[in-house]
Protein backbone atom coordinates (compact mmCIF):
# COMPACT_ATOMS: atom_id res chain seq x y z
CA UNK A 1 0.00 0.00 0.00
CA UNK A 2 2.56 2.53 0.94
CA UNK A 3 4.70 1.46 -2.30
CA UNK A 4 1.49 2.82 -4.47
CA UNK A 5 1.18 5.78 -2.51
CA UNK A 6 4.74 6.77 -3.02
CA UNK A 7 4.39 6.08 -6.36
CA UNK A 8 1.18 8.28 -7.25
CA UNK A 9 3.19 11.05 -5.13
CA UNK A 10 6.54 10.45 -7.13
CA UNK A 11 4.27 11.12 -10.31
CA UNK A 12 2.48 13.99 -8.91
CA UNK A 13 6.00 15.69 -8.23
CA UNK A 14 7.10 15.76 -11.62
CA UNK A 15 3.66 17.66 -12.00
CA UNK A 16 4.84 19.85 -9.51
CA UNK A 17 8.24 20.54 -10.73
CA UNK A 18 6.97 20.87 -14.57
CA UNK A 19 4.61 23.26 -13.73
CA UNK A 20 6.44 25.28 -11.37
CA UNK A 21 8.97 26.06 -14.20
CA UNK A 22 6.48 26.45 -17.22
CA UNK A 23 4.44 28.80 -15.48
CA UNK A 24 6.94 30.98 -14.33
CA UNK A 25 7.94 31.63 -18.14
CA UNK A 26 3.99 31.21 -19.33
CA UNK A 27 3.36 34.25 -16.74
CA UNK A 28 6.17 36.41 -17.68
CA UNK A 29 4.61 36.18 -21.66
CA UNK A 30 1.78 36.90 -20.53
CA UNK A 31 0.24 33.91 -21.50
CA UNK A 32 -2.03 32.86 -18.83
CA UNK A 33 -4.66 32.62 -21.05
CA UNK A 34 -3.50 30.76 -23.82
CA UNK A 35 -2.78 28.33 -21.28
CA UNK A 36 -6.34 28.16 -20.26
CA UNK A 37 -7.32 27.68 -23.96
CA UNK A 38 -4.78 24.98 -24.85
CA UNK A 39 -6.03 22.95 -21.73
CA UNK A 40 -9.36 23.29 -22.91
CA UNK A 41 -8.02 22.31 -26.58
CA UNK A 42 -6.78 19.05 -25.35
CA UNK A 43 -10.21 17.32 -24.21
CA UNK A 44 -11.58 16.69 -28.29
CA UNK A 45 -7.97 15.15 -28.91
CA UNK A 46 -8.22 12.92 -25.78
CA UNK A 47 -11.92 11.99 -26.02
CA UNK A 48 -11.76 11.40 -30.09
CA UNK A 49 -8.73 9.13 -29.69
CA UNK A 50 -10.59 6.54 -27.31
CA UNK A 51 -13.61 6.73 -29.69
CA UNK A 52 -11.62 5.26 -32.39
CA UNK A 53 -9.07 3.11 -30.22
CA UNK A 54 -11.75 2.43 -27.63
CA UNK A 55 -9.38 1.48 -24.95
CA UNK A 56 -7.28 3.62 -22.49
CA UNK A 57 -3.99 3.76 -24.33
CA UNK A 58 -2.21 6.38 -21.94
CA UNK A 59 0.21 7.61 -24.30
CA UNK A 60 -1.88 7.45 -27.51
CA UNK A 61 -4.61 9.50 -25.21
CA UNK A 62 -1.91 11.87 -24.77
CA UNK A 63 -1.02 12.23 -28.13
CA UNK A 64 -4.14 12.94 -29.21
CA UNK A 65 -4.15 15.47 -26.51
CA UNK A 66 -1.41 16.95 -26.70
CA UNK A 67 -2.36 17.19 -31.18
CA UNK A 68 -5.38 18.98 -30.50
CA UNK A 69 -3.90 21.63 -27.72
CA UNK A 70 -1.28 22.51 -30.23
CA UNK A 71 -3.82 22.98 -32.97
CA UNK A 72 -6.05 25.17 -31.10
CA UNK A 73 -3.01 27.34 -29.74
CA UNK A 74 -1.82 27.28 -33.58
CA UNK A 75 -5.44 28.30 -34.47
CA UNK A 76 -5.58 31.41 -31.96
CA UNK A 77 -1.91 32.69 -33.88
CA UNK A 78 -3.74 32.23 -37.08
CA UNK A 79 -6.77 33.90 -35.87
CA UNK A 80 -4.91 36.89 -34.87
CA UNK A 81 -3.06 37.15 -37.74
CA UNK A 82 -5.32 37.10 -40.59
CA UNK A 83 -8.66 38.46 -39.14
CA UNK A 84 -9.53 41.58 -37.35
CA UNK A 85 -10.30 39.81 -34.02
CA UNK A 86 -7.91 40.49 -31.08
CA UNK A 87 -6.26 37.80 -29.03
CA UNK A 88 -8.79 37.93 -26.55
CA UNK A 89 -11.60 36.78 -28.95
CA UNK A 90 -9.33 34.11 -30.93
CA UNK A 91 -9.19 32.43 -27.00
CA UNK A 92 -12.70 32.53 -26.14
CA UNK A 93 -13.62 31.29 -29.90
CA UNK A 94 -10.55 28.30 -29.61
CA UNK A 95 -11.30 27.46 -26.33
CA UNK A 96 -15.42 27.18 -26.34
CA UNK A 97 -15.04 25.14 -29.69
CA UNK A 98 -12.49 22.50 -28.92
CA UNK A 99 -14.36 22.50 -25.30
CA UNK A 100 -17.69 21.74 -26.95
CA UNK A 101 -16.34 18.96 -29.43
CA UNK A 102 -14.72 17.30 -26.63
CA UNK A 103 -17.76 17.38 -24.75
CA UNK A 104 -19.52 16.04 -27.77
CA UNK A 105 -17.51 13.21 -28.12
CA UNK A 106 -17.27 12.49 -23.99
CA UNK A 107 -20.98 11.91 -24.14
CA UNK A 108 -20.45 9.81 -27.04
CA UNK A 109 -17.90 7.92 -24.55
CA UNK A 110 -20.25 7.86 -21.64
CA UNK A 111 -23.02 6.12 -24.12
CA UNK A 112 -20.56 3.15 -24.76
CA UNK A 113 -21.18 -0.12 -23.30
CA UNK A 114 -17.52 -0.01 -21.61
CA UNK A 115 -17.63 3.80 -20.80
CA UNK A 116 -17.60 2.85 -16.58
CA UNK A 117 -14.01 1.13 -17.23
CA UNK A 118 -12.69 4.17 -19.11
CA UNK A 119 -12.47 7.20 -16.49
CA UNK A 120 -12.10 9.53 -19.35
CA UNK A 121 -14.21 11.73 -17.58
CA UNK A 122 -11.15 11.58 -14.43
CA UNK A 123 -9.36 13.86 -16.90
CA UNK A 124 -11.40 17.09 -16.67
CA UNK A 125 -10.71 17.25 -12.61
CA UNK A 126 -7.85 14.87 -12.24
CA UNK A 127 -7.61 11.53 -9.87
CA UNK A 128 -4.32 11.23 -8.79
CA UNK A 129 -4.75 7.85 -7.51
CA UNK A 130 -5.62 6.18 -11.03
CA UNK A 131 -1.97 6.86 -11.76
CA UNK A 132 -0.79 3.62 -12.90
CA UNK A 133 3.08 2.54 -13.12
CA UNK A 134 3.48 3.41 -16.26
CA UNK A 135 1.82 6.10 -16.73
CA UNK A 136 4.49 7.83 -14.01
CA UNK A 137 7.42 6.63 -16.71
CA UNK A 138 5.78 8.65 -19.36
CA UNK A 139 5.30 11.35 -16.55
CA UNK A 140 8.67 11.38 -16.21
CA UNK A 141 9.71 10.76 -19.56
CA UNK A 142 7.83 14.13 -20.55
CA UNK A 143 8.88 15.81 -17.83
CA UNK A 144 13.03 15.25 -18.22
CA UNK A 145 12.10 16.84 -21.98
CA UNK A 146 10.32 19.82 -20.49
CA UNK A 147 13.24 20.33 -18.35
CA UNK A 148 15.76 19.82 -20.48
CA UNK A 149 14.53 21.58 -23.08
CA UNK A 150 14.32 24.83 -20.47
CA UNK A 151 17.70 24.75 -19.13
CA UNK A 152 18.95 24.44 -22.56
CA UNK A 153 17.07 27.43 -24.04
CA UNK A 154 17.43 29.29 -20.51
CA UNK A 155 18.43 32.84 -22.19
CA UNK A 156 16.58 33.05 -24.73
CA UNK A 157 13.38 32.49 -23.36
CA UNK A 158 14.38 34.81 -20.72
CA UNK A 159 14.90 37.50 -23.73
CA UNK A 160 11.76 36.95 -25.28
CA UNK A 161 9.92 37.32 -21.92
CA UNK A 162 11.46 40.77 -21.14
CA UNK A 163 12.03 42.24 -24.77
CA UNK A 164 11.21 40.34 -27.52
CA UNK A 165 11.44 43.51 -29.78
CA UNK A 166 15.19 43.59 -28.75
CA UNK A 167 15.58 39.45 -29.22
CA UNK A 168 14.38 40.16 -33.06
CA UNK A 169 16.40 42.92 -33.29
CA UNK A 170 20.04 41.32 -32.52
CA UNK A 171 18.66 38.77 -34.76
CA UNK A 172 17.31 35.69 -32.82
CA UNK A 173 15.18 33.78 -34.50
CA UNK A 174 12.12 34.90 -31.84
CA UNK A 175 9.68 33.25 -34.03
CA UNK A 176 10.98 29.34 -32.99
CA UNK A 177 11.54 30.24 -29.35
CA UNK A 178 7.64 31.25 -29.17
CA UNK A 179 6.73 27.88 -30.78
CA UNK A 180 9.02 26.51 -28.16
CA UNK A 181 7.38 28.09 -25.43
CA UNK A 182 3.66 27.22 -27.20
CA UNK A 183 5.52 23.59 -27.20
CA UNK A 184 6.82 23.68 -23.54
CA UNK A 185 2.96 25.00 -22.49
CA UNK A 186 1.38 22.41 -24.22
CA UNK A 187 3.43 19.30 -22.80
CA UNK A 188 3.01 20.44 -19.42
CA UNK A 189 -0.84 21.10 -19.68
CA UNK A 190 -0.88 17.20 -20.83
CA UNK A 191 1.83 16.39 -17.53
CA UNK A 192 -0.77 17.92 -15.38
CA UNK A 193 -4.15 16.26 -17.30
CA UNK A 194 -4.55 13.32 -15.21
CA UNK A 195 -3.41 14.69 -11.58
CA UNK A 196 -4.89 18.24 -12.20
CA UNK A 197 -7.53 17.90 -14.74
CA UNK A 198 -8.08 19.84 -17.87
CA UNK A 199 -10.62 22.41 -16.57
CA UNK A 200 -8.39 23.29 -13.83
CA UNK A 201 -5.04 23.16 -14.95
CA UNK A 202 -4.08 26.83 -16.37
CA UNK A 203 -5.28 28.28 -12.94
CA UNK A 204 -2.64 25.50 -11.43
CA UNK A 205 -0.04 26.56 -14.04
CA UNK A 206 -0.31 30.12 -13.35
CA UNK A 207 -0.78 30.30 -9.38
CA UNK A 208 2.40 29.26 -8.34
CA UNK A 209 4.50 31.83 -10.39
CA UNK A 210 2.14 34.78 -9.35
CA UNK A 211 2.68 33.13 -5.71
CA UNK A 212 6.53 33.20 -6.21
CA UNK A 213 6.59 36.44 -8.75
CA UNK A 214 5.12 38.32 -5.00
CA UNK A 215 8.88 37.18 -2.94
CA UNK A 216 11.56 38.10 -5.31
CA UNK A 217 12.84 40.20 -8.03
CA UNK A 218 15.26 37.42 -9.50
CA UNK A 219 13.86 34.92 -11.74
CA UNK A 220 16.21 31.71 -10.90
CA UNK A 221 14.75 32.53 -7.22
CA UNK A 222 10.92 33.16 -8.78
CA UNK A 223 11.50 29.42 -10.41
CA UNK A 224 12.53 27.53 -7.30
CA UNK A 225 9.95 29.41 -5.04
CA UNK A 226 7.26 28.17 -7.79
CA UNK A 227 8.06 24.84 -7.58
CA UNK A 228 8.11 24.73 -3.76
CA UNK A 229 4.82 26.18 -3.75
CA UNK A 230 3.56 24.26 -6.51
CA UNK A 231 4.68 20.76 -4.72
CA UNK A 232 3.29 22.06 -1.52
CA UNK A 233 -0.07 21.94 -3.65
CA UNK A 234 0.48 18.58 -5.35
CA UNK A 235 1.66 16.79 -2.05
CA UNK A 236 -1.61 18.08 -0.39
CA UNK A 237 -3.97 17.15 -3.16
CA UNK A 238 -2.31 13.64 -3.22
CA UNK A 239 -3.12 12.61 0.07
CA UNK A 240 -5.87 13.83 0.22
CA UNK A 241 -7.03 11.94 -3.25
CA UNK A 242 -5.61 8.61 -1.73
CA UNK A 243 -7.35 8.48 1.52
CA UNK A 244 -10.80 9.90 -0.29
CA UNK A 245 -11.38 8.72 -3.80
CA UNK A 246 -14.79 10.23 -4.16
CA UNK A 247 -12.46 13.62 -3.67
CA UNK A 248 -11.27 14.88 -7.46
CA UNK A 249 -7.35 15.83 -7.06
CA UNK A 250 -7.62 19.14 -9.13
CA UNK A 251 -9.68 21.20 -6.94
CA UNK A 252 -7.75 20.25 -4.20
CA UNK A 253 -4.46 21.35 -6.00
CA UNK A 254 -5.77 24.52 -7.23
CA UNK A 255 -7.25 25.75 -3.92
CA UNK A 256 -4.28 24.98 -1.98
CA UNK A 257 -2.09 27.04 -4.61
CA UNK A 258 -4.58 29.63 -5.09
CA UNK A 259 -4.80 30.18 -1.02
CA UNK A 260 -0.54 30.37 -1.19
CA UNK A 261 -0.93 32.61 -3.93
CA UNK A 262 -3.39 35.12 -1.93
CA UNK A 263 -1.55 34.71 1.79
CA UNK A 264 1.77 35.66 -0.34
CA UNK A 265 0.28 39.08 -2.31
CA UNK A 266 -1.24 39.84 1.56
CA UNK A 267 2.12 39.28 3.00
CA UNK A 268 5.27 39.11 0.59
CA UNK A 269 7.80 42.49 1.09
CA UNK A 270 5.64 43.76 -2.11
CA UNK A 271 2.54 43.01 -1.15
CA UNK A 272 -0.24 44.57 0.09
CA UNK A 273 0.43 44.97 3.69
CA UNK A 274 3.74 46.55 3.28
CA UNK A 275 3.06 48.62 0.95
CA UNK A 276 0.40 50.40 2.68
CA UNK A 277 2.98 50.08 5.84
CA UNK A 278 5.22 52.17 3.09
CA UNK A 279 2.50 54.64 2.34
CA UNK A 280 1.65 55.29 5.81
CA UNK A 281 5.22 55.95 7.01
CA UNK A 282 5.24 58.24 4.33
CA UNK A 283 2.57 60.15 4.72
CA UNK A 284 3.80 60.34 8.73
CA UNK A 285 6.96 62.27 7.15
CA UNK B 1 31.96 59.42 -46.66
CA UNK B 2 30.64 56.13 -47.00
CA UNK B 3 27.16 55.45 -45.72
CA UNK B 4 26.42 53.85 -42.56
CA UNK B 5 22.85 53.57 -43.62
CA UNK B 6 20.81 54.47 -47.29
CA UNK B 7 17.61 54.28 -47.74
CA UNK B 8 15.56 55.11 -50.93
CA UNK B 9 12.02 55.59 -51.93
CA UNK B 10 10.62 53.85 -48.45
CA UNK B 11 6.80 53.26 -48.04
CA UNK B 12 5.10 52.39 -45.41
CA UNK B 13 1.70 51.88 -45.28
CA UNK B 14 -0.59 50.55 -42.28
CA UNK B 15 -4.16 49.21 -42.70
CA UNK B 16 -4.24 51.51 -46.40
CA UNK B 17 -2.90 54.69 -44.38
CA UNK B 18 0.31 55.59 -45.99
CA UNK B 19 3.02 56.57 -42.86
CA UNK B 20 5.59 56.97 -44.72
CA UNK B 21 5.90 58.03 -48.46
CA UNK B 22 8.62 57.87 -50.89
CA UNK B 23 11.30 58.70 -48.05
CA UNK B 24 15.29 59.01 -49.04
CA UNK B 25 17.54 58.89 -45.79
CA UNK B 26 21.27 58.82 -45.53
CA UNK B 27 23.96 58.46 -42.20
CA UNK B 28 27.25 58.82 -43.33
CA UNK B 29 29.94 56.63 -41.35
CA UNK B 30 31.05 58.43 -38.08
CA UNK B 31 28.21 61.10 -37.74
CA UNK B 32 25.62 61.85 -35.49
CA UNK B 33 22.57 61.90 -36.64
CA UNK B 34 19.33 63.68 -35.36
CA UNK B 35 15.55 62.46 -36.74
CA UNK B 36 12.83 64.95 -35.88
CA UNK B 37 9.37 65.82 -36.35
CA UNK B 38 5.97 66.13 -34.62
CA UNK B 39 4.24 63.43 -32.38
CA UNK B 40 2.59 60.91 -35.82
CA UNK B 41 5.11 61.87 -37.94
CA UNK B 42 6.53 58.56 -38.72
CA UNK B 43 9.80 58.98 -36.54
CA UNK B 44 9.81 55.32 -35.20
CA UNK B 45 8.00 53.89 -38.22
CA UNK B 46 11.31 54.80 -39.63
CA UNK B 47 13.56 53.24 -37.64
CA UNK B 48 11.70 50.38 -37.35
CA UNK B 49 11.98 49.77 -40.79
CA UNK B 50 15.63 50.00 -40.93
CA UNK B 51 15.42 47.14 -38.03
CA UNK B 52 12.98 45.31 -40.83
CA UNK B 53 10.15 45.07 -38.12
CA UNK B 54 7.36 46.03 -40.71
CA UNK B 55 6.51 45.11 -43.96
CA UNK B 56 8.01 47.99 -46.31
CA UNK B 57 8.52 48.82 -49.96
CA UNK B 58 11.85 50.21 -51.28
CA UNK B 59 15.58 49.93 -50.80
CA UNK B 60 16.98 50.10 -47.25
CA UNK B 61 21.54 49.36 -47.16
CA UNK B 62 23.54 48.88 -44.24
CA UNK B 63 26.84 49.11 -45.03
CA UNK B 64 25.88 48.74 -48.87
CA UNK B 65 23.98 44.60 -47.63
CA UNK B 66 20.33 43.75 -46.68
CA UNK B 67 19.09 44.51 -43.24
CA UNK B 68 18.87 40.79 -42.01
CA UNK B 69 22.59 39.97 -42.63
CA UNK B 70 23.62 43.32 -40.53
CA UNK B 71 22.19 42.41 -38.03
CA UNK B 72 24.96 41.86 -35.45
CA UNK B 73 26.18 45.59 -36.63
CA UNK B 74 23.27 47.39 -35.07
CA UNK B 75 22.54 48.06 -31.61
CA UNK B 76 18.57 48.85 -31.29
CA UNK B 77 17.81 51.10 -28.55
CA UNK B 78 13.80 50.91 -28.27
CA UNK B 79 11.76 53.65 -26.25
CA UNK B 80 12.40 53.14 -22.55
CA UNK B 81 8.25 52.25 -21.92
CA UNK B 82 8.36 49.40 -24.36
CA UNK B 83 9.58 46.87 -21.78
CA UNK B 84 7.68 46.07 -18.36
CA UNK B 85 10.49 47.21 -16.00
CA UNK B 86 8.80 45.18 -13.19
CA UNK B 87 10.08 42.02 -14.92
CA UNK B 88 12.66 40.01 -12.03
CA UNK B 89 16.06 40.70 -13.79
CA UNK B 90 19.38 42.11 -12.57
CA UNK B 91 21.14 45.39 -14.14
CA UNK B 92 23.65 43.16 -15.27
CA UNK B 93 21.01 40.16 -16.66
CA UNK B 94 19.67 43.29 -19.35
CA UNK B 95 23.41 44.53 -20.14
CA UNK B 96 23.97 40.69 -20.59
CA UNK B 97 21.33 40.34 -23.01
CA UNK B 98 24.10 42.91 -25.78
CA UNK B 99 26.05 39.87 -25.94
CA UNK B 100 23.32 37.15 -27.29
CA UNK B 101 23.48 37.71 -30.63
CA UNK B 102 27.22 37.08 -30.41
CA UNK B 103 26.00 33.68 -29.41
CA UNK B 104 24.83 30.28 -30.53
CA UNK B 105 21.43 29.34 -29.47
CA UNK B 106 21.25 27.27 -26.11
CA UNK B 107 25.30 28.75 -25.29
CA UNK B 108 25.39 30.68 -22.26
CA UNK B 109 27.46 34.02 -21.80
CA UNK B 110 30.91 33.34 -20.88
CA UNK B 111 32.94 35.33 -19.00
CA UNK B 112 34.71 37.61 -21.28
CA UNK B 113 30.99 38.56 -21.97
CA UNK B 114 30.26 38.96 -18.38
CA UNK B 115 33.67 41.43 -18.51
CA UNK B 116 32.25 42.74 -21.50
CA UNK B 117 28.60 44.22 -20.14
CA UNK B 118 30.50 45.04 -16.90
CA UNK B 119 32.97 47.53 -18.79
CA UNK B 120 29.62 48.80 -20.18
CA UNK B 121 28.07 49.43 -17.09
CA UNK B 122 30.99 51.05 -15.81
CA UNK B 123 30.89 53.45 -19.29
CA UNK B 124 27.14 54.59 -18.31
CA UNK B 125 28.53 55.04 -14.65
CA UNK B 126 26.35 52.01 -12.97
CA UNK B 127 28.98 49.15 -12.65
CA UNK B 128 28.34 49.23 -8.47
CA UNK B 129 24.36 48.92 -9.82
CA UNK B 130 25.08 45.47 -11.44
CA UNK B 131 23.76 43.55 -9.34
CA UNK B 132 20.29 45.67 -8.66
CA UNK B 133 17.00 44.85 -9.37
CA UNK B 134 16.04 46.92 -12.52
CA UNK B 135 12.63 47.10 -10.51
CA UNK B 136 14.38 49.48 -8.74
CA UNK B 137 15.73 51.87 -11.17
CA UNK B 138 14.87 55.61 -11.97
CA UNK B 139 14.05 56.85 -15.77
CA UNK B 140 17.53 57.94 -16.32
CA UNK B 141 18.80 54.72 -14.78
CA UNK B 142 16.92 52.37 -17.27
CA UNK B 143 18.08 54.46 -20.04
CA UNK B 144 21.30 54.23 -19.46
CA UNK B 145 20.99 50.29 -19.10
CA UNK B 146 19.12 50.23 -22.65
CA UNK B 147 22.64 52.26 -23.06
CA UNK B 148 25.04 49.55 -21.78
CA UNK B 149 23.03 46.66 -23.48
CA UNK B 150 23.78 48.39 -26.61
CA UNK B 151 27.09 49.48 -26.08
CA UNK B 152 27.90 45.77 -24.80
CA UNK B 153 26.41 44.19 -28.19
CA UNK B 154 29.54 46.29 -30.03
CA UNK B 155 28.18 47.55 -32.82
CA UNK B 156 28.92 50.13 -35.28
CA UNK B 157 25.58 51.72 -35.56
CA UNK B 158 23.20 52.77 -32.79
CA UNK B 159 19.96 53.93 -33.37
CA UNK B 160 18.25 55.17 -30.21
CA UNK B 161 14.33 56.08 -29.82
CA UNK B 162 13.66 59.38 -27.49
CA UNK B 163 16.33 58.26 -25.60
CA UNK B 164 16.64 61.81 -23.37
CA UNK B 165 12.42 61.68 -22.80
CA UNK B 166 12.10 61.71 -18.78
CA UNK B 167 16.04 61.68 -17.77
CA UNK B 168 17.89 63.66 -15.44
CA UNK B 169 20.84 65.83 -16.32
CA UNK B 170 23.57 63.33 -14.96
CA UNK B 171 21.95 60.84 -17.33
CA UNK B 172 21.87 63.09 -20.55
CA UNK B 173 25.32 64.21 -19.54
CA UNK B 174 26.82 60.88 -19.69
CA UNK B 175 24.64 59.98 -22.80
CA UNK B 176 25.84 62.76 -24.69
CA UNK B 177 29.39 62.28 -23.53
CA UNK B 178 29.46 58.54 -24.96
CA UNK B 179 28.08 60.07 -28.22
CA UNK B 180 30.78 61.58 -29.01
CA UNK B 181 33.19 58.97 -27.63
CA UNK B 182 31.48 56.85 -30.63
CA UNK B 183 31.79 59.23 -32.71
CA UNK B 184 35.38 59.09 -32.38
CA UNK B 185 35.10 55.65 -32.92
CA UNK B 186 33.64 56.09 -36.13
CA UNK B 187 30.50 54.61 -35.40
CA UNK B 188 27.31 55.59 -36.61
CA UNK B 189 25.01 57.01 -33.99
CA UNK B 190 21.40 58.20 -34.98
CA UNK B 191 18.69 59.43 -32.43
CA UNK B 192 15.03 60.76 -32.65
CA UNK B 193 15.53 63.49 -30.48
CA UNK B 194 13.41 66.83 -29.45
CA UNK B 195 16.03 69.20 -27.83
CA UNK B 196 16.58 71.62 -30.33
CA UNK B 197 20.02 73.62 -28.47
CA UNK B 198 21.48 70.15 -27.40
CA UNK B 199 21.19 68.85 -31.29
CA UNK B 200 23.06 72.42 -32.21
CA UNK B 201 25.62 71.70 -30.05
CA UNK B 202 26.31 67.83 -30.27
CA UNK B 203 24.58 66.80 -33.89
CA UNK B 204 26.76 66.67 -37.11
CA UNK B 205 23.13 66.11 -39.49
CA UNK B 206 19.50 66.32 -39.01
CA UNK B 207 16.88 64.83 -40.82
CA UNK B 208 13.76 66.63 -40.84
CA UNK B 209 10.58 64.48 -41.19
CA UNK B 210 7.04 64.73 -41.48
CA UNK B 211 5.10 61.10 -43.10
CA UNK B 212 8.06 62.25 -45.87
CA UNK B 213 11.68 64.04 -45.66
CA UNK B 214 11.35 67.63 -45.05
CA UNK B 215 14.65 68.34 -45.24
CA UNK B 216 17.87 66.66 -44.56
CA UNK B 217 21.82 68.02 -44.24
CA UNK B 218 24.46 69.48 -42.17
CA UNK B 219 22.82 71.42 -39.30
CA UNK B 220 23.50 74.80 -39.77
CA UNK B 221 22.37 74.76 -43.01
CA UNK B 222 19.10 72.57 -42.28
CA UNK B 223 17.88 74.11 -39.35
CA UNK B 224 16.61 77.18 -40.67
CA UNK B 225 13.36 78.51 -39.08
CA UNK B 226 11.65 77.86 -42.83
CA UNK B 227 12.84 74.37 -42.39
CA UNK B 228 11.20 73.98 -39.00
CA UNK B 229 8.03 75.65 -39.28
CA UNK B 230 7.32 73.31 -42.15
CA UNK B 231 8.32 70.30 -40.31
CA UNK B 232 6.02 71.14 -37.32
CA UNK B 233 3.43 72.91 -39.77
CA UNK B 234 3.71 76.41 -37.97
CA UNK B 235 5.73 78.18 -35.23
CA UNK B 236 2.57 77.94 -32.58
CA UNK B 237 2.94 74.25 -33.52
CA UNK B 238 6.52 74.09 -31.99
CA UNK B 239 5.51 76.36 -28.90
CA UNK B 240 2.91 73.53 -27.76
CA UNK B 241 5.74 70.77 -28.60
CA UNK B 242 8.42 72.73 -26.44
CA UNK B 243 10.25 72.36 -29.41
CA UNK B 244 12.35 75.94 -28.83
Amino acid sequence: MITTFYKILLGTTLVGITTGIVGCFTLLNKQSLLGDTIAHATLPGLTGIFLIILQKQYTLLLCGAATTGLLGAVLVQYITHTTKLKKDAALGIVLSTFFGIGIIFLTMIQKLPTAHQAGIDKFLFGQAATLLNSDIIVLAILSCIIIGAIIFAWKELKIISFDPAYAQAIGLPIQKIHALLLILIVLTVIVGLQTVGLILMSSFLISPAAAARQWTNKLHVMIFLSIFFSLIATTTGTVISYNYAHIPTGPTIVIIATMITLISIIIAPSGIIATQFRQRCRNRS
Amino acid sequence: MKPAIAIKNLTVAYQHNRILHNLDFVAEVGTLVAIMGPNGSGKTTLLQSIMGFLPCSGDIKIFNESTQSQLQKIAYIPQRSSVDWTFPASVLDVVLMGRYGHLRFGQRPSSNDKEIALHALEQVKMADLADRSIAQLSGGQQQRVFLARALAQQAEIYIMDEPFIGIDITTEKIMLDIFVQLKQQQKTIIVVHHDLITVQKYFDTIFLMNRKEIASGPIATTMTPENIAQTFHSATDIDDHNFL
